[in-house]
């Protein structure tokens, strides 16, 4: 709407117009005078903003900032577009398991390019208690993601949607391409949809990209330089109405990744099989930790299926996830929410999650000398079998601008150790300490 | 019409009744047909003609308007239809033409003495700029004596008389000018009505110019420099729609016409 | 096993396609269209936790794609 604010040209007696109108209308219509009207303008953008705060207990934070941004240029039209900037800090493990005596890490030397030129970071070793899990505190990062989807119909009953998305952290860069397709059946009553997705990624590990299974040190030898990752994804899914206040939607998707898949920075310790103490490394006082090695490919299936149900004006919002791949990892998960809208401004919404998954065939706890090295070996406990809950809660209020959210959720994830790595002294040791995280997030809706 | 819940019958009944309501309004006053209101005026031929309470309000109504916007709102421009005839052509009249067809317009020519209206031969009274407006309006008040929650639309001129059942505001689309099945806007509206007017589908071009319908009674042509389109919202669908076409009557200046007013509004150029 | 849960999941897929007598008419959808009722409707609280268990757990996606694009797993 364009105004065009020209006082010279003002009608004359503008607002006697606007009361003798009315006046006129009433005696028209033979009613007196109606009650105000209420038209509210509604913006052609939707924008969610966020902040983020993740914390693990003793481990990395996460700070972050959010935004999704969605226009409809034309009633058919929808333009999105999302970025975000997240900064990361703390420690996290780097695969090595807890032992009885305490434990040295060298720190390899990198250099980082900073705005002041080349500096040399790193060298010497950093120390962990006996008995507790060592974790790597050298970890920062910052990373900063965009993308950006195009929708518009296809037909009368379908639409299509073109989208893209690019990431980059200190050593990850990341370009991916995706498309999607939907069509109405059934009086719009079931929708099939699918997709696929191209991703290109490329890991640049500091210090290079140590040689797999071979052992930690100050000097160990590794390839500098990128390493590609590819990901291909389809989905294809059916969404259906089941009352006026039921919907569900099942969906089945496959995923195919190949290139370097290995954590660069991760080790496995190499204990003594009966004494489960620590095997001596390459140098004096460090012991054996050999870098890990995973396939170079992986396909994951998934079944996924979500239920909405309506109980007069609140929302349960339930879903299940099966997803199972060649690594051996089969996982489950439950995902529910129920949004209570106590009165017509606000709601609260709590949430809990469970999820279970088995491990990878090639995690191991620990890896035992004297035993032939596999092939693959990991000891990163996301591919270790762990139970996890989610249990939060979320408060909304509708303002004059839109929505105001808050919400908090608190993530533990209890995981098991191999079998096999109880010996000797490692029996008294908790070799895969709880994660425990809390979720904050403050958020705003402007718009519809 | 869009309902809260009521039961099947009282559904059925309602939309029975705004149904009605439209028809009769339609038979009585529409310019098309015969054997109504307007065809009786049109064909008295200089013969004074006796009106019935709803059709005199309507004259009084009329007069009003005439007097309030200069000039510009006037039910006897119809006449000007005679020779624009807008089918997207560019067949413009000459000012010839226009002058010969504007002897035969001007309210002020009529003796309108409540409840008798005199008009000169050849001259017509036409209330399609007031009448679907205030057909919603009727219909409106029939059925708010019998439900809260009720939204009629007229082909895009639409009276809520409260928000739907919910508490929350009926969601209205407005036609983007250049795309008439796409709606550009969202408007939420809670209570009140909505009326558009524009130049979207009828209109004559000629040598690159573009002559939208809406008339000025006093030239005998289009005005100059219209919005493509405005709505207008008000407290009544008679009120928007009056404030719609008198600011599509203002031309350039429709935006600073209804900030004046103090109306919610939105005009596309 | 696999072979199983494929042709249950055609199964179900064909099924759920051809039921032409189960939805509600267009005017029967005034639950369906709050924004609370819809399929996603807080994408970007979405986002943030498949993001989250992306990094933390073994599995991602399955409501649409695992986002990823990050080398946190």
């Amino acid at each position: 709407m364009q105004l065009k604010i020209s006082t010279s040209v003002a009608p004359p007696a503008s607002r006697e117009l606007g009361t003798a109108l009315a006046t006129a209308t009433c005696a028209l219509l033979g009613t007196s005078a109606p009650a105000a009207a209420i038209a509210q303008d509604i913006g052609q953008w939707r924008v969610d903003a966020g902040g983020l705060y993740y914390s693990e207990q003793h481990r990395i934070s996460d700070y972050s900032v959010n935004v999704l941004a969605r226009t409809q240029p034309l009633e058919d039209r929808l333009l999105s577009f999302s970025l975000s900037f997240d900064t990361l800090s703390g420690a996290s493990p780097n695969g090595a398991a807890p032992s009885a005596a305490p434990q040295a890490f060298p720190r390899p030397i990198t250099l980082t390019r900073t705005s002041g030129g080349t500096v040399a970071t790193g060298g010497g070793n950093f120390t962990v208690p006996a008995g507790a899990l060592p974790l790597d505190n050298s970890f920062k990062d910052t990373r900063y993601a965009g993308s950006v989807d195009w929708q518009r119909p296809m037909g009368r009953l379908g639409l299509v949607s073109f989208g893209g998305s690019l990431s980059t952290e200190h050593d990850y860069d990341h370009v991916g391409i995706d498309a999607h397709v939907a069509h109405d059946f059934n009086s719009r009553n079931t929708t099939l949809s699918a997709g696929v997705e191209w991703s290109d990624d490329s890991v640049t590990p500091i210090g290079g990209s140590p040689i797999p299974l071979t052992a930690l040190s100050l000097n160990a030898a590794s390839i500098d330089g990128s390493r590609a990752k590819h990901v291909r994804d389809a989905l294809l899914g059916v969404t259906q109405v089941f009352t006026q206040h039921t919907i569900a939607q099942l969906n089945y998707s496959v995923s195919h990744s190949d290139g370097y898949l290995t954590d660069p920075y991760k080790v496995l310790s190499v204990v003594d099989p009966v004494t489960g103490n620590l095997a001596a490394g390459p140098a004096a006082g460090i012991g054996l930790y050999l870098y890990e090695q995973r396939p170079d490919t992986r396909d994951k299936k998934s079944l996924f299926g979500l239920l909405k149900h309506d109980f007069g004006g609140n929302v349960l919002d339930a879903s299940l996830r099966l997803m199972t791949d060649d690594w051996g990892v089969r996982s489950q998960t439950l995902d529910t929410h129920f949004r209570w809208n106590f009165n017509s401004d606000n709601f609260l919404e709590p949430h809990v999650r469970f999820y279970k998954q088995t491990a990878a065939d090639f995690y191991h706890t620990v890896l035992f000398g004297g035993a032939p090295l596999p092939a693959y070996a990991t000891a990163d406990e996301r591919l270790a079998k762990f139970d996890a809950i989610t249990v939060g809660l979320k408060y909304g209020a509708k303002t004059t601008l839109g929505q105001f959210a808050a919400r908090i959720d608190l993530y533990r994830q209890m995981a098991k150790p191999s079998p096999d790595a109880l010996v000797g002294s490692l029996r008294g040791l908790d070799l895969t300490p709880d994660l425990k995280a809390i979720v904050g997030e403050i958020s705003y809706r402007f718009g519809h | 019409m869009h309902l809260g819940p009521v039961d099947e019958r009282t559904a059925a009944e309602l939309v029975a009744l705004v149904a009605g309501e439209a028809w009769r309004i339609e038979a009585k006053f529409s310019r098309y047909r015969n054997d109504g209101v307007v065809a009786a005026i049109n064909s008295a031929a200089g013969e004074p003609v006796r009106v019935d309470e709803e059709t005199a309000r309507l004259l009084d109504y009329a007069t009003e308007l005439f007097e309030l916007s200069g000039g510009k709102f006037d039910v006897t421009s119809g006449a000007l239809r005679r020779v624009w005839r807008f089918d997207g052509s560019d067949r413009v009249p000459g000012a010839d033409e226009v002058r010969r067809a504007l002897r035969y317009v001007g309210w002020s020519r009529a003796r309108w003495q409540r409840p008798v209206i005199t008009l000169e031969p050849g001259m017509e009274v036409d209330f399609g700029g007031i009448g679907k407006e205030y057909a919603v309006d009727r219909a409106a008040a029939l059925v708010a004596a019998v439900t809260p929650w009720c939204l009629i639309n007229f082909g895009g001129d639409l009276r809520a008389s409260g928000p739907d059942a919910a508490g929350r505001p009926w969601r209205v689309g407005i036609e983007a000018v250049d795309r008439p099945d796409a709606a550009n806007r969202i408007v939420e509206l809670s209570r009140g009505a909505l009326a558009t007017s524009g130049d979207t589908r009828r209109f004559l071009v000629k040598d690159g110019r573009r002559y939208g319908h809406i008339l000025d009674p006093t030239t005998g042509w289009p005005v100059r420099d219209p919005p493509r389109s405005v709505t207008v919202a008000a407290d009544t669908c008679t009120q928007a729609g009056m404030l719609a076409t008198l600011a599509m009557l203002y031309g350039r200046d429709a935006e600073v016409f209804l900030t004046a007013q103090g109306v919610r509004h939105w005009c596309t150029r | 096993m696999r072979k199983l849960r494929l042709s249950v999941l055609v199964a179900v897929l064909v099924a759920s396609a051809g039921c032409a007598s189960v939805g509600v008419k267009p005017w029967q959808r005034g639950v369906l269209a709050r924004d609370d009722m819809q399929i996603v409707s807080e994408p970007l609280d979405s986002s943030i936790d498949e993001h989250i268990y992306f990094s933390k757990e073994a599995s991602s996606g399955g409501q649409g794609f695992g986002g990823g694009g990050c080398g946190c797993n």
